[in-house]
């Protein structure tokens, strides 16, 4: 198998790691995604949704957005997950405490979870979908095409966000001064 | 090797993923009581969405980049969300001594 | 509009002038933040500047919408990501008269310290929920969508918690930011499906994809999902949990603001969403299907807001389950955008916005006045008011029996025009008409009960209310600007909707041009694709 890797272009060992690239990443999400619900400490939490995130990270990556990739390690894992964590840390006297929540409580949101789930999954089952993207069209997703089309045919959202962050920024600090 | 072609990943392996990452943060909302874990349920169905623009992208409809630029905004708004409703977690606290969100009682009827 | 073009900078420019309203705001929200540099703790300032530029935002919306269509590619601008057609401007127009209304009352009831330090921060928030609502109603795709809706929500859950101190309003605020950021999260998962089924962000696309591949299992899905974050800004019934906490948190000028500003920015978007959909779709089981969900939604929303509201006994809270009711008569008149001519429900749907702004606006505003003067919300505390200001109760009977319905107050025609519009819509129509009647029959008994104690019922010995201190004469003008656009409204109704009429069948044309309009587009956008592949 090395033999063929070795031998093999670029894209062919792409094709040939992907598999494994695939089970790897989508482990690591699925798996502290639901370490989450079963978690019981906070901080913890946290520390599985950086693991999350990171996983996810990795898919976007396996599917050539490479640039998506960077920006959810850099703005989600780096900057609104150490938000929450400092969400977490500002506000509980002990946040290492565990939280109680009924047994009860957790069947019904799982099994609320699971139903939802065969929802989704009897939609997509019915809904006949062709799957045309090849390889050499979606590698013309570069950042190249990204920013035109970010700075041509959503210069509108592009904008409109930018003035929503001031708004947050105003908001977020009146929220969180201390002033009588 | 075939169990490994089963495994070439396209649209409905990331489909799954995101379908588990839904299912899980519906669940994390449901049964935590602490603000910011419900916010960190959030976060996952807000994961989901966002490997699904992409995954449609990449797979179905490649030949426009709209799926990966509606994530990016997913992104951006995420942040932007999560920085109000920190401080006004923040707030609560310091008005209730607690985030824990069936303490929130005050009004009710 | 890429950069290849040659004419893009032109366009930009003609397309700017479109978005005028919303630049203006912009620089006010801007230069309200710079005020406080140079007269700290100033009150005065910062409310000038805000109601300047409200001020210029209007003329600027009156001015798209008196101007003509015909060489302004039918109003679909940057992209087909807004739509700027009359419909949407004479909504930001009447918006932004709300929001000067609102940031008046704002000045004239708050009057200490802390007040005058925060008016930066508040009307910033104020102008920056303004921006996110006047997108709202022009939004054409999904990515402006969701992003217009959490423009306008994000500063809202601010505002709803803006007395820090007060734990009402902080309980009102994190139930509201909670409850929001879940729904926009699944409306987001719902616009996913969306996005996978039709392979566009364009509302028109979306809709020719069910002529095309007809009604999916997946496309159903992700238009449950996206309803669903609609319903959360309507506070239709699933979603409504966190309406009657805010409002009765926050301060009494942003639940003004929240209860119609907010539901009428909704509104405008669904029935865009909802007119793209009638336009282009042309299987009538669909259409039906549609029309059936969003009128059962309304049904459902009106009705409960109404059982609830017969046991409240706070004004505010009863006010706040009034407001999801009328929420829902909405709804309803949504619904049937599908079934009939848009023109009639569009400009009825106007103007009931019209006249549930000056309704609630006033019945808010005696509510602020009477909280503040007795120190209490229960409506059982206000027995013999009506012997010891008159006037006042008066006012307050009368926003009531408007909101109610009553024949010659603007309520009546609101829900008259609503009705005469969905009557046409065949069996579903009428039975949406019969619930609207039978809806209106039972409020009668909650939206009465005020003026029961009021006049009926005399004052208990042992706790006398304190008599209310004369007001400033600037509430008095609020209120009498209130009351006389109910009466004019009611009485001269064909002044309100002749302006609606003529500009509600406009927005009709608009959304049957979005789609050549679009094709073209989506021509455009794989040029830069091709280009990078030579490069290469």
């Amino acid at each position: 198998m090395f033999t063929t890797l070795a031998a093999g272009t670029e894209t062919d060992s792409l094709a040939q790691v992907a598999p494994f690239l695939y089970l790897i990443f989508a482990a690591i999400t699925i798996l502290s995604a639901w370490m989450i619900v079963i978690s019981q400490n906070i901080v913890r939490m946290a520390m599985y949704l950086l693991f999350t995130l990171g996983g996810v990270a990795g898919l976007y990556f396996l599917m050539s957005a490479e640039f998506l990739a960077a920006i959810q390690l850099i703005v989600y894992a780096g900057g609104t997950l150490i938000l929450i964590v400092f969400g977490v840390m500002l506000t509980s006297k002990n946040p290492f405490i565990r939280l109680q929540s009924m047994l009860w409580e957790r069947c019904v949101a799982i099994g609320l979870g699971l139903l939802l789930a065969m929802l989704m999954i009897i939609a997509l089952a019915n809904t006949p979908i062709k799957q045309t993207g090849t390889e050499a069209v979606a590698q013309n997703h570069d950042i190249h095409t990204l920013a035109i089309t970010m700075l041509s045919k959503y210069l509108v959202p592009f904008e409109v966000a930018a003035v929503l962050l001031l708004v947050v920024m105003i908001g977020a600090a009146f929220m969180a001064r201390r002033r009588a | 090797m075939t169990m490994l072609a089963l495994f070439q990943p396209g649209l409905y392996h990331l489909l799954a993923v995101s379908i588990a990452l839904l299912t899980a943060g519906v669940a994390v909302i449901l049964t935590k009581r602490n603000a910011v874990g419900i916010l960190m349920g959030v976060e996952l169905i807000l994961n989901a969405a966002g490997l699904n623009f992409v995954a449609f992208n990449r797979y179905v409809w490649a030949n426009a980049v709209d799926g990966q630029m509606f994530t990016l905004f997913i992104i951006v708004l995420a942040a932007a969300e999560a920085a109000v409703a920190l401080a006004i977690f923040l707030n609560f606290y310091n008005n209730f001594d607690t985030i824990n969100v069936d303490q929130a009682d005050e009004l009710q009827g | 509009m890429l950069l290849s073009d040659p004419q893009w900078l032109p366009q930009l420019m003609a397309d700017l002038k479109l978005v005028m309203p919303e630049l203006w705001l912009v620089v006010t929200m801007c230069l309200v933040l710079i005020v406080p540099f140079i007269r700290k703790g100033n009150v005065v300032l910062p409310v000038f500047v805000t109601i300047f530029g409200l001020m210029m935002a209007l003329l600027a919306a009156q001015g798209v919408h008196l101007d003509s269509f015909e060489s302004l590619r039918q109003g679909l601008v940057f992209s087909n990501s807004l739509a700027i057609d009359p419909f949407s401007s004479l909504f930001k127009t009447l918006l932004m008269v709300f929001a000067i209304l609102v940031v008046a009352q704002w000045t004239i009831f708050g009057r200490d310290k802390t007040h005058a330090l925060d008016a930066p921060d508040f009307l910033c928030l104020l102008l920056g929920a303004t921006f996110g609502m006047s997108l709202m109603a022009s939004a054409n795709n999904l990515i402006m969508i969701f992003i217009a809706t959490e423009s306008a929500s994000i500063p809202s859950y601010a505002l709803a918690g803006f007395r820090k101190k007060n734990k009402m309003a902080t309980e009102g605020s994190l139930k509201y930011v909670l409850f929001g950021s879940v729904s926009s999260a699944l409306m987001l998962y719902g616009m996913s499906m969306l996005y996978g089924v039709s392979g566009s962000l364009q509302l028109s696309d979306i809709a020719s994809t069910i002529n095309t591949d007809g009604m999916t299992p997946l496309m159903v899905v992700g238009l449950v999902g996206m309803l669903g974050g609609f319903a959360f800004k309507l506070s239709a019934v699933p979603m409504h949990f966190w309406c009657p906490d805010v409002f009765e948190g926050a301060p009494t000028e942003v639940t003004t603001f929240l209860s119609v500003a907010s539901k009428g920015a909704a509104i405008c978007m669904l029935a865009r969403v909802i007119q793209n959909l009638g336009t282009i779709v042309y299987n009538e089981e669909v259409l039906t299907g549609i029309a059936l969900g969003v009128g059962a939604l309304g049904a459902v929303t009106a009705t409960w807001g109404n059982l609830v509201a017969l046991h409240q006994t706070n004004l505010k809270r009863l006010l706040a389950y009034s407001s999801i009711s009328h929420a829902g008569y909405m709804i309803m008149g949504c619904a049937v955008l599908l079934l009939v001519e848009p023109k009639l429900i569009l400009s009825a749907l106007l103007f009931y916005v019209l006249v549930y702004m000056f309704m609630n606006l006033g019945a808010f505003t005696v509510a602020a006045v009477l909280e503040r003067h007795l120190g209490t919300l229960e409506i059982a505390d206000y027995a013999g008011l009506f012997k010891k200001s008159p006037a006042l109760a008066s006012l307050l009977i009368v926003f009531m029996l408007s909101l109610f319905g009553m024949p010659g107050l603007g309520g009546f025609m609101g829900k008259f025009l609503l009705g005469a519009g969905m009557i046409k819509a065949g069996t579903i129509g009428t039975v949406l008409v019969g619930i609207l009647l039978l809806n209106t029959v039972f409020s009668l008994w909650y939206y009465l009960r005020p003026a029961y104690f009021m006049i009926f019922v005399d004052e208990q010995d042992d706790q006398s209310l304190p008599g209310i201190a004369p007001l400033r004469p600037a509430i008095w003008t609020i209120l009498g600007v209130c009351c006389a656009m109910l009466f004019w409204t009611g009485l001269l109704p064909a002044v309100g909707t002749d302006i609606a009429q003529d500009n509600g069948h406009m927005i009709v044309a608009s959304v049957q041009n979005a789609q050549d309009t679009n094709n073209q587009h989506t021509s455009n956008v794989i040029e830069p694709i091709a280009k990078a592949d030579a490069h290469r």
